[in-house]
């Protein structure tokens, strides 16, 4: 019980002596200014603290590397990417020549923005991969002559979005891709059937809007939205496309 | 540009591009085969030399041009049908939308464009069919080329007649003289064939096509339907209605002769019910024994004005048993006699010999004495224009059973014309 009190004495007995002393600031040392040089020799205070070789040192391959490495955004861990169901009205060119077939047109998209591999922010922001599966389906005929034809798209396409601010989730964007559009239909008359099947290249182009909201501030998870305006040349052939997607992205 | 980008390029070029078919084109269409049956089969799309090449997605060719999605209206208070019109006008004031060709979509395998879809389907095969009658009629019939082109295809056209009502029709196939084109319109209640993928409707509706050439020199509103139509009775009009739906079938079963199924008198069953009785099927089967002229048909041609007279389809009744006059007397010998006789018809349409005149020009002989016009003047043209004894006095007898005219009154006739049994005889006036 000795042992305390002493202690105690001894802190205190510490802290006394500096709460003794002067409020004045005390100066740091250091050492002569250049403007207090009096002498006739060379000033001893001007010379660089670096390394006196002219020619620098060379970094190491490691140091070098690691400058080059852009840091950019090296806090945002998200991946960017995204898989959407779509839906919507697929106009399918009038082989009458009587406009477009209205036909209901579904399929999936997954979405890579690509665009996160480049510094600059307009590019980063705005350039998006879509690779797209779209399925429409037909049928057209009497009772004893008749057709089904099923219509498969796959597009691989680049976009460009504009957002509507800096850092808004939400933006426009245009489209121009390429693929293959798979035909095939069956032509049936008093119930024997002729399979018809083939291979038509490609183009899409169109705009559209979209949306990748955070889903919550913590997570990583995006809803994906867009709504779009598609045209399709398949062979000679004009088709639309107009709907909507809905899906997520990381 | 680097290579890689050329070939990018390259494929872009060739997504644009239509199918490089062969020449003759050959696409897959709904043909008739040998047992009667319609199968897909490669056909050929034929050009012919001096006229503009066939086009198989647009359907352009000689043969017949194809429109979609035209609209046709016809309405009696449309203010831009009053007044005089010429066929121009007449036309531009009735097609309202003029319609876009159509674009058939194809898949390529080896030379053959395989339709892919069911409107190419039908587009090709109506091409089809309408090079068939064109064949038939410049090969069979020895009907110049030239009379035979320009025909306008209206394809699954909006064609309204407001007088009747206000919703389009439907379930027709027609040749439209005031347009100077052919309508197929879509299918409702007819679930069979399709009208135009018929090769025997179309051959029908074809021949309608050269009878208003030939007889009518072309006319968008014939001659005699403005002068003959103000009349409370007009046999003068429904005689003529009568012998064209007559001949368009009996040009219509000719055609069918060229097929591999052979002639065929049912080429509307292929698209009309033919179960039950008193069908359309039955109805226009000349090569039935019981189209006889009846004395209810007999006035009903007699004091029907062309309205009353249309609306019973009457046209249609009396028409039937004058080709079946024509068709027996055809079937009376070989095909050469059948052939023979099928131009003798045509070669009655017109004729500017004053010692045989066609049908135009007894029309125009009696344009202000339609009474003048009459079964039986016109029956004894058809008689002058066959040459062939044997046939002529067939002919005669034909005419003389089914239509119960008598001999007197068919002065071309062979003594020898004796006339037939197959139809009860009657007691009527002059016909």
């Amino acid at each position: 019980m000795r042992l305390l009190p002493a202690l105690l004495a001894l802190v205190l007995g510490a802290a006394l002596p500096a709460l003794a002393q002067s409020d004045a600031p005390i100066p740091y040392d250091d050492g002569p200014s250049p403007g207090s040089y009096q002498g006739s020799g060379p000033d001893q205070s001007a010379q660089p603290y670096s390394d006196p070789d002219p020619h620098g040192r060379e970094e190491t391959p490691v140091e070098q590397h690691d400058r080059e490495v852009s840091l950019a955004r090296f806090d945002d861990p998200a991946k960017g990417l995204g898989a959407e169901l779509l839906g919507g009205a697929l106009l399918i060119d009038s082989a009458k020549g009587a406009g477009s077939d209205r036909h209901l047109g579904f399929g999936v998209r997954l979405t890579w923005d690509f665009g996160r591999m480049m510094a600059d922010d307009t590019l980063h922001n705005g350039l998006f991969l879509d690779l797209v599966w779209l399925h429409g389906s037909a049928q057209a005929g009497t009772t004893t002559v008749f057709d089904s034809t099923s219509y498969h798209y796959f597009t691989l396409a680049p976009a460009f979005e504009l957002p509507f601010a800096s850092g808004s989730p939400f933006g426009i964007y245009a489209q121009l891709g390429v693929g293959a559009a798979l035909e095939s239909s069956t032509f049936t008359v008093n119930g024997g059937e002729t399979p018809v099947g083939g291979i038509k290249p490609l183009l899409q182009y169109g705009i559209g809007l979209r949306g990748r909201p955070l889903l919550s501030q913590e997570g990583l998870a995006r809803l994906e939205f867009r709504v779009e305006l598609t045209r399709f040349r398949r062979g000679y052939m004009n088709d639309t496309y107009l709907g909507a997607g809905l899906g997520i992205a990381y | 540009m680097s290579k890689r980008w050329q070939l990018a390029l390259a494929a872009l070029t060739v997504s644009a591009c239509a199918p490089t078919p062969s020449s003759p084109v050959k696409v897959s269409a709904l043909v008739l085969d040998g047992q009667g049956a319609f199968v897909p089969q490669t056909v050929e799309l034929l050009n012919i030399e001096g006229l503009p090449e066939v086009d198989p997605i647009t359907l352009q060719g000689p043969a017949a041009n194809l429109v979609g999605g035209a609209r046709i209206t016809v309405d009696s208070n449309d203010p831009q049908l009053q007044g005089s019109l010429t066929d121009t006008q007449l036309i531009d004031a009735l097609v309202k939308d003029k319609g876009n060709p159509p674009r058939g979509s194809y898949v390529q395998k080896d030379d053959v464009l395989w339709p892919a879809d069911f409107d190419t389907w039908n587009l090709a095969t109506t091409y089809y069919n309408f090079q068939q009658a064109f064949a038939y009629w410049q090969d069979v019939v020895n009907v110049p080329a030239e009379e035979l082109t320009g025909n306008t295809v209206y394809f699954f056209a909006e064609f309204t007649l407001t007088d009747q009502s206000t919703k389009p029709q439907v379930d027709n196939a027609l040749f439209f003289p005031p347009i100077q084109g052919f309508v197929v319109l879509p299918f409702n209640t007819l679930q069979k064939v399709p009208l135009s993928m018929s090769p025997g409707v179309i051959a029908h509706e074809f021949s309608h096509r050269v009878f208003n050439r030939r007889a009518y020199s072309g006319q968008s509103v014939p001659q005699p339907f403005n002068e003959w139509g103000g009349l409370f009775q007009t046999p003068g009009l429904n005689l003529l209605k009568s012998i064209d739906e007559g001949l368009a079938d009996y040009h219509a079963v000719g055609a069918s002769c060229q097929s591999p199924y052979g002639c065929d008198p049912r080429f509307l069953a292929a698209s009309f019910d033919d179960s039950g009785t008193g069908n359309i099927v039955d109805d226009r089967d000349m090569s039935l024994g019981d189209k006889c002229l009846t004395e209810a048909l007999w006035t009903q041609y007699q004091t029907y004005d062309a309205n009353k007279f249309s609306n019973a389809g009457l046209q249609y009744k009396l028409g039937t048993v004058f080709a079946s006059a024509l068709y027996h007397a055809g079937e009376s010998g070989g095909p050469a006699t059948r052939v023979e006789l099928e131009r003798a018809v045509a070669a009655t349409y017109a004729d500017t010999t004053p010692a045989t005149p066609g049908i135009r020009e007894l029309i125009a002989n009696n344009l202000q004495t339609p009474t003048g016009f009459t079964l039986a003047l016109v029956a004894n043209a058809f008689v002058q224009h066959v040459s062939d004894t044997p046939l002529k006095v067939e002919l005669c007898n034909q005419f003389m059973d089914h239509l119960q005219i008598s001999h007197a009154d068919l002065p071309d006739c062979p003594a020898s014309a004796s006339g037939g049994t197959t139809c009860p005889a009657l007691t009527l006036g002059t016909p």
